[in-house]
């Protein structure tokens, strides 16, 4: 009895490994021939039929419409195409993803954002349209020649905002693997009830204030927050978010990296970012966690650096809102002081093609990706609750959806001066799989001398060179 | 593989036996050994968990002794003491709670019943109930404040998170509690009668009886709770830059499996620790089964 056991169990544990090492493994060298050996084409029978599978993190309101709303649109040109979407948890994005490739339930079409999309560029996942934005380019020369009126832009990819396209490339430079969906821009978002109850100059607050400009403010707010909310801090500053952090760097003059991949952090440029942060803090106007995104809704915050669209401020701040672009951090000091080279943080979330998708679908993938970029498509993004500003140049006037019930929002602060638009991109020189260390580490520096223990700032700086340092020679 | 004819008719004898075990068969196999085995065979590749899929061999093993990025030495030993610490700490007040609440009397039930609804609540919610009680303004600081108290570092200093974790983790004291109540009513009565006859005091009968009968569930309790222990990653939740803690206080085995698997995309690497931490596990567990003389079956 127990040798026939024994027996039976060791063909399961037989079955199980030839199981393990086999039908379920991994596919590689798939990656190779699928992303550069494959023929686009922009021609897609209209009668085809078929589901598009969308995979997509967080699961709210407006993402759902917003898909409802390109289908419906999307039908009118292939009526027997339809729109399946598969939510991945905003947390465990990659584990979903890992799961749905090993079981083979890959979407066809991939959301993912400017930080999130290296590990799926490495791994393969994510289609190089590169072949399908050559035949757009095609095909929109073909169309300026014959109806030159019709087409104003030098070619398909030049109808979109140059630093943000780019965000969907490999190392932001290079081939393209997902579209920008739409452009996410750090903004100041304010509460004006309270700046002008606290006395705020309001013509410093336009697009291009200064930090300076901006302190001056605080100054007013702080005032006021000592008189009516009990000197609670007032700027809700999201002190962990990589978007906000490292502009400021940027500005200053600090690099992470030289050009050949050493450690220039440990400087006065970076001394002068950190401090930027603590001063912040002992001044009393934000802490590392606080206030929260919730204060800045309640209106017992008064600053909110974020990129979200201002339709979901608009919920709870009604007119109350305004919005500004984020303070511009000057070099020098003084009269002199240099603007020139201040940063705003951007980003944007797109779509990529799964690189497994062949033939017929994988062209339509690509349709429906060039009709999301389009004029009707971006508008239907914003019928449908995703009203962040488009990508694209040509839409910046009021018959635009993304701008219309929006009041006399300042909207133009996500456009004004693109140029400064930058995206973090130390971590291009090391590998992929060390960028979340690395960006921790880098954070961390900025957090740790506003937290409870106080950590010096030069003590801090000296800290993170030596945890870089770490990840860089560790395997 | 030939089979033979006797193994044939014993197969046709126990038929019914193998149907009612095949489901489990199916379960263990699929749902434990197909893991643990395709584990194994990725902690010898460079494998991302996509496409990349590279055999390395011992590289992952090696580079995680040698050039690890978190330091394995400190993730080993943060977990190791806070094992050990953890283990010894629920164990004992659970079992002082137990004694406790044993005897009937009044509201005895109600101390029980509060005792154990904590560990109804799933460890989701409590982490992030938790996460927000021990904040800077959260509940246990305004008290402290309040009562003109400096407000605790908590898990927000380095010095400070890993107490903070032990008495966080005092909340699922009711589990335990249950078990030793049930090895106490297992306990023959007559014991302690024949220890009354002899003259025996509370704290003799406690020495002489109650633990030798307790010692069971005892060593039951300890080898779940190490494995439990090493095994513990409610910092993922809970515990400040991405569950590690400042300076990395808390960071265990188990958060960093995670972060080398979903963070990293390292997922051969991350299966190479895996598999370190349960060799760890499963040599502790037998130096206990093998230091197991004074755990008391009854007479055999």
């Amino acid at each position: 009895m127990k040798k026939t056991f024994m027996k039976l169990a060791c063909m399961l544990l037989m079955v199980a490994i030839a199981l393990s090492c086999a039908a379920c493994g991994p596919t590689p060298g798939k990656r190779t021939s699928e992303n550069e050996n494959y023929e686009a084409n922009l021609t897609v029978d209209s009668n085809i039929s078929t589901t598009l599978k969308i995979g997509f993190y967080g699961k709210t309101e407006e993402d759902e419409n917003h898909f409802k709303e390109l289908e419906k649109a999307f039908q009118l040109i292939y009526p027997n195409v339809s729109i399946s979407l598969v939510t991945y948890g905003s947390t465990s994005y990659y584990q979903d993803l890992m799961q749905a490739y090993r079981t083979g339930s890959m979407p066809d079409i991939i959301q993912t954002n400017a930080t999130e999309c290296f590990p799926l560029i490495e791994g393969g996942l994510l289609l190089d349209m590169d072949k399908y934005i050559q035949l757009e380019n095609d095909k929109y020369e073909q169309g300026k020649n014959e109806y030159p009126d019709f087409y104003a832009f030098e070619n398909f990819e030049d109808q979109f905002y140059d630093s943000l396209w780019k965000l969907g490339q490999k190392n932001y430079n290079g081939h393209q693997f997902f579209v920008p969906r739409s452009a996410d821009r750090i903004v100041t978002y304010y509460n004006k009830e309270q700046f002008v109850a606290a006395g705020v100059d309001m013509t410093t607050v336009k697009n291009g204030w200064t930090w300076e400009d901006f302190l001056a403010a605080c100054e007013k707010l702080k005032k006021y927050y000592a008189d009516n909310y009990d000197g609670k801090p007032f700027i809700s500053g999201q002190w962990q978010w990589e978007a906000v952090l490292f502009p400021m760097l940027e500005s200053s003059g600090g690099k992470v990296f030289d050009e050949n991949g050493n450690i220039t952090l440990n400087s006065a440029e970076t001394l002068n970012a950190v401090n930027l942060l603590k001063d912040l803090v002992t001044k009393g106007y934000t802490k590392e966690k606080e206030p929260n995104q919730l204060a800045f809704e309640t209106k017992t915050a008064a600053i909110q650096f974020h990129s979200l669209h201002p339709d979901y401020y608009l919920k709870s701040l009604g007119s109350d809102l305004g919005i500004v672009t984020f303070p511009l951090i000057g070099k020098g000091s003084g009269e002199n002081k240099d603007y020139s080279g201040a940063k705003i943080g951007a980003g944007v979330t797109g779509y990529g093609i799964y690189s497994g998708l062949t033939g017929a679908k994988r062209d339509l993938a690509w349709q429906f990706l060039s009709f999301t970029l389009s004029r009707d498509g971006q508008n239907c993004m914003a019928k449908g609750g995703v009203s962040q500003p488009p990508v694209r140049k040509d839409m910046q006037d009021g018959s635009n959806l993304w701008r219309q019930n929006k009041g006399n929002l300042n909207l133009d602060a996500f456009f004004w001066e693109a140029e400064r638009n930058y995206s973090t991109n130390f971590f291009l020189s090391q590998e992929s799989s060390k960028q979340v260390d690395l960006m921790e580490a880098v954070i961390n520096m900025f957090n740790e001398p506003i937290r409870g223990t106080g950590k010096e700032p030069q003590k801090a700086i000296e800290d993170c060179v030596t945890a870089l340092d770490n990840i860089i020679k560790s395997n | 593989m030939k089979i033979s004819g006797k193994t044939v008719n014993k197969l046709k004898r126990n038929i019914a036996g193998y149907t009612f075990m095949l489901p489990l068969i199916i379960g263990v196999s699929v749902f434990s050994f197909w893991p643990i085995i395709s584990s194994l065979i990725y902690s010898f590749h460079n494998y991302d968990g996509f496409m990349t899929y590279e055999f390395v061999g011992f590289k992952n093993y090696v580079n995680l002794f040698r050039n690890d990025v978190d330091g394995l030495g400190k993730v080993l030993s943060n977990t190791l003491i806070y094992a050990a610490v953890a283990v010894v700490l629920n164990l004992s007040l659970s079992y002082l709670l137990a004694l406790s609440v044993s005897k009937q009397g009044r509201g005895v039930y109600a101390v029980r019943v509060l005792f154990y609804i904590p560990c109804v609540i799933p460890g989701v919610v409590m982490a992030a109930m938790w996460a927000d009680m021990l904040s800077e303004n959260g509940a246990f600081n305004s008290i402290l404040t309040s009562l003109g108290l400096p407000a605790f570092t908590f898990l927000e200093a380095p010095e400070t998170s890993m107490i903070t974790l032990f008495i966080t983790n005092l909340w699922g004291l009711g589990s335990g509690m249950i078990l030793w109540l049930a090895a106490f009513n297992n306990i023959p009565r007559t014991m302690y009668e024949a220890a009354d006859i002899d003259g025996a005091k509370g704290f003799t009968k406690f020495v002489k009886i109650t633990i030798p009968m307790t010692t069971p569930t005892i060593f039951y309790n300890l080898i779940t709770g190490v494995i439990g222990a090493l095994q513990y990653n409610g910092t993922l939740m809970l515990a400040p830059l991405s569950g590690r803690g400042y300076e990395n206080s808390v960071y265990f085995m188990s958060v960093k499996i995670y972060r080398d698997a979903f963070l990293r995309m390292k997922f051969g690497y991350a299966s190479a620790a895996a598999w370190i931490l349960f060799a760890i596990i499963g040599v502790l567990v037998i130096i206990m089964f093998r230091t197991s003389k004074w755990v008391f079956y009854g007479e055999e």
